[in-house]
């Protein structure tokens, strides 16, 4: 029965804490169970790690068998295929000698392969290739791809490994001194590599994963059959069914087999004899087949020495091109260096020129000046200087014609109004065309207070600004006020008006007093108006 | 500080396995003192309800007397040892629901819980659900006043009683235990 709530007790006596004492128990209960827990998790997080380095190792030796299989069928369609167990054999020592993975290796050399064409030039330029990249700290796949590529003349890639060399110099050398020059540079490389301890351990844990791997696949290959993959397995099953029928009815077709079997056994004896004593193969009695492995021996040779002969050809063909292209690329920049000073030389006997310089020499107005000028540059074909000189060009005329009007009160006649128009469209193109207006002729007289003067960021004086120039404001002496500073823009310009005969005067001062204010218009030649 | 005992539950024990007359003695004794204070505190609670509504429905709110005079007794062996790790040697209690809510109405203040209404905050057992708002300071009102030292001392029947006793029982049931303590050894030549 639970104790109720409301409750007076009398004599309370301390006896202990129940309470810490269940927790106590409660808290060792809880240890064992996460001790228990622990275990159980760790023993699956093992499993479960078991089973990952399990999956890693099947993917790595199938990695390493895919890449083994590749390097044999490209031996085979380079027709080097009697090279396979050599060129297996020297991957296995340079794995040992200098700790880098064989997967790495196969890769490396199959590029070189396909290249050179030659094994024993391939293995040069691997071990090249295996200081180099431990030197360079580029990974081999990649040294190996930048060497290949230099030994059939495309030398870009050789640029990280900072040989020392211009393109140049690059260009001009051949693939037996560059070569030499990348051993020399990175001697001894990949040994000071392989020497690491922490490498060597890689290399083992990865060896290791690989047989690891090995066992399992063929552990599996066991269970569900040789010469079966993983991939088969599901197949199997499939099939498994179907193959029980077929062998159930199989076992009643063995019986009449098995009377066969005994009479083919009776006749097995005098073919027994046969084969022994050669009579049914008269190679086998002869002993040719004993003979047979150091005459295959020898092919083999005579193959490697014809392959090497291909290579030495090869390698013949492809440096006489090289030096073939390098002849070409001379001459074409003979031929570019000898049609600029053609040009050059051709420019002194253009007449159009000869005519220019001379009638510049001559004397000539402004306007022509710069006429002439913007032809020479025009022949010359310098674009940006002809446009602004055009533009120059395009300003004194305009200004010219607005200082022909002499009558500032007559108004313009068509054909200054064309004439002005067509100016202005052509300075629009070619503003258009990026070529900036140009400010000529236009030199309004500023008149200044007395003492007022304008001085330039340089300390510079002046009582009469330039357009465009900016400047502090002093009035007084020097040592005066200075102003805000600020670029002259002028706004106006004061056009000074002097009657000779007074009529103008008499006639304004008359129209005043007639009550009518004075007032002064423009008038248009044309209509009056 | 309140009076505490050493040694009770075990001489406790002892009386019960070694001199069964003396724990009927300190028995009897604890009940002598224990039993007034209990008859006084059911004394206090009334035949009829304070409210007239207070006898209808079935909940632990409906008004019953009988059953709430039922509930409050007392008990003169050792209590079991409560979370903070102590025990009683004798106590009194108000064990009924209806006697509890009736007893201590009230204590925490006069207006009641903080009123919600109908469907609101619905698992909140420390708001008023009512549809009056002053449903818990008229059911506080009609009971009257709690009376005791401390607030958990406090209520209107058993706490009441109590508080009445000022303290008389306790010193009595004190007493009886060094008695009976006093006699176990004169008996036992300890």
């Amino acid at each position: 029965m639970a104790t109720p709530d409301l409750v007076i007790g009398i004599g309370a006596e301390y006896i202990g804490k129940p309470a810490f004492d269940k927790a106590n128990k409660s808290i060792s209960g809880l240890d064992k169970s996460v001790a228990k827990l622990g275990k159980t998790f760790a023993g699956l997080f093992a499993a479960q790690k078991l089973i990952s380095y399990g999956r890693a190792s099947v993917q790595a030796f199938n990695a390493d068998n895919q890449s083994a299989k590749r390097l044999t069928a490209t031996l085979d369609s380079l027709g080097l295929a009697f090279e396979d167990s050599r060129v297996k054999t020297l991957i296995g020592n340079m794995e040992k000698t200098y700790k880098v993975a064989d997967d790495q290796l196969r890769p490396a050399m199959q590029s070189l392969l396909q290249v050179t064409g030659s094994v024993s030039k391939s293995q040069s330029i691997l071990e090249t290739a295996l200081n180099a990249s431990a030197g360079s700290g580029t990974d081999l796949a990649t040294t190996t791809q930048d060497l290949a590529q230099a030994y059939v003349g495309n030398l870009k890639g050789l640029k990280k490994y900072n040989l020392g060399l211009t393109n140049a110099e690059l260009a001009g050398k051949s693939f037996a001194q560059i070569q030499d020059l990348i051993n020399q540079k990175f001697k001894g490389q990949a040994a000071i590599k392989a020497a690491d301890p922490m490498n060597q351990l890689a290399l083992a844990a990865d060896n290791a994963k690989e047989t690891i791997g090995k066992g399992l696949v063929d552990a599996i290959n066991s269970a569900v059959g040789a010469g079966t993959g993983l991939n088969d397995i599901s197949s199997n099953m499939d099939t498994l069914a179907k193959s029980t029928a077929g062998v159930i009815k199989a076992i009643g077709s063995v019986a009449g087999f098995v009377a066969y079997g005994v009479k083919g056994l009776v006749n097995s004896g005098a073919a027994t004899k046969e084969l022994l004593t050669g009579k049914s193969n008269p190679q086998m009695a002869r002993g040719q087949y004993a003979r047979g492995g150091g005459k295959a021996i020898d092919t083999a040779a005579a193959k490697r020495a014809q392959s090497e002969k291909e290579q030495i050809a090869r390698n013949k063909e492809i440096a006489k091109l090289m030096q073939a292209q390098a002849v070409q690329a001379a001459l074409a920049a003979k031929a570019k260096k000898e049609a600029a000073i053609l040009e050059k030389a051709n420019q002194l006997f253009n007449i159009d020129l000869i005519q220019n310089i001379a009638a510049l020499q001559g004397k000539v107005s402004e306007e022509d000046r710069l006429r002439l000028k913007t032809q020479q540059e025009l022949l010359l074909g310098n674009a940006q200087s002809a446009g602004e000189l055009a533009m120059k060009l395009l300003e004194v005329q305009k200004q010219a014609m607005l200082a022909r009007q002499a009558d500032p009160f007559l108004g313009w006649t068509d054909s200054t109004k064309s004439a002005l128009d067509a100016i202005q469209k052509m300075i629009d193109a070619l503003k258009n065309l990026g070529i900036a207006q140009q400010m000529v002729g236009y030199s309004p007289t500023i008149s200044t207070a007395a003492g007022t003067f304008y001085t330039t960021s340089t300390g510079v004086k002046s009582t009469s600004p330039s357009i465009g120039t900016s400047y502090g404001y002093f009035a007084g002496t020097a040592a005066g006020k200075y102003g805000s500073t600020s670029t002259y823009t002028p706004t106006s310009v004061d056009v000074n008006l002097n009657i000779v005969n007074g009529n103008l005067t008499a006639d304004l001062q008359n129209q005043s007093v007639t009550g009518t204010p004075a007032s002064l218009s423009r008038i248009n030649p044309i209509n009056n108006g | 500080v309140a009076a505490q005992i050493k040694g009770g539950q075990a001489l406790r024990k002892a009386l019960r396995k070694f001199e069964p007359d003396l724990q009927k003695e300190v028995q009897a004794t604890m009940s002598s003192f224990l039993k007034p204070i209990v008859r006084k505190a059911r004394g206090y609670i009334d035949s009829a309800p304070p409210l007239s509504n207070m006898v209808k429905g079935h909940t632990v709110f409906k008004y019953d007397a009988k059953l709430m005079r039922g509930g409050i007794g007392y008990k003169t062996t050792p209590s079991k040892t409560n979370r903070r790790g102590f025990s009683y040697a004798a106590s009194i209690m108000n064990k009924t629901a209806t006697g509890a809510i009736y007893e201590t109405a009230g204590r925490k203040g006069s207006d009641g819980q903080p009123w919600v209404g109908r469907g609101k905050d619905i698992f909140n057992h420390k708001v008023s659900h009512s549809v009056n708002k002053d449903a818990g300071r008229d059911f506080i009102n009609s009971l009257g006043k709690v009376v005791g030292r401390k607030p958990k001392l406090m209520g209107r029947y058993m706490f009441k009683a109590w508080d009445e006793d000022q303290g008389r029982a306790t010193h009595a049931i004190m007493k009886a235990l060094e008695n009976s303590a006093a006699k176990f050894k004169q008996r036992r030549g300890i």
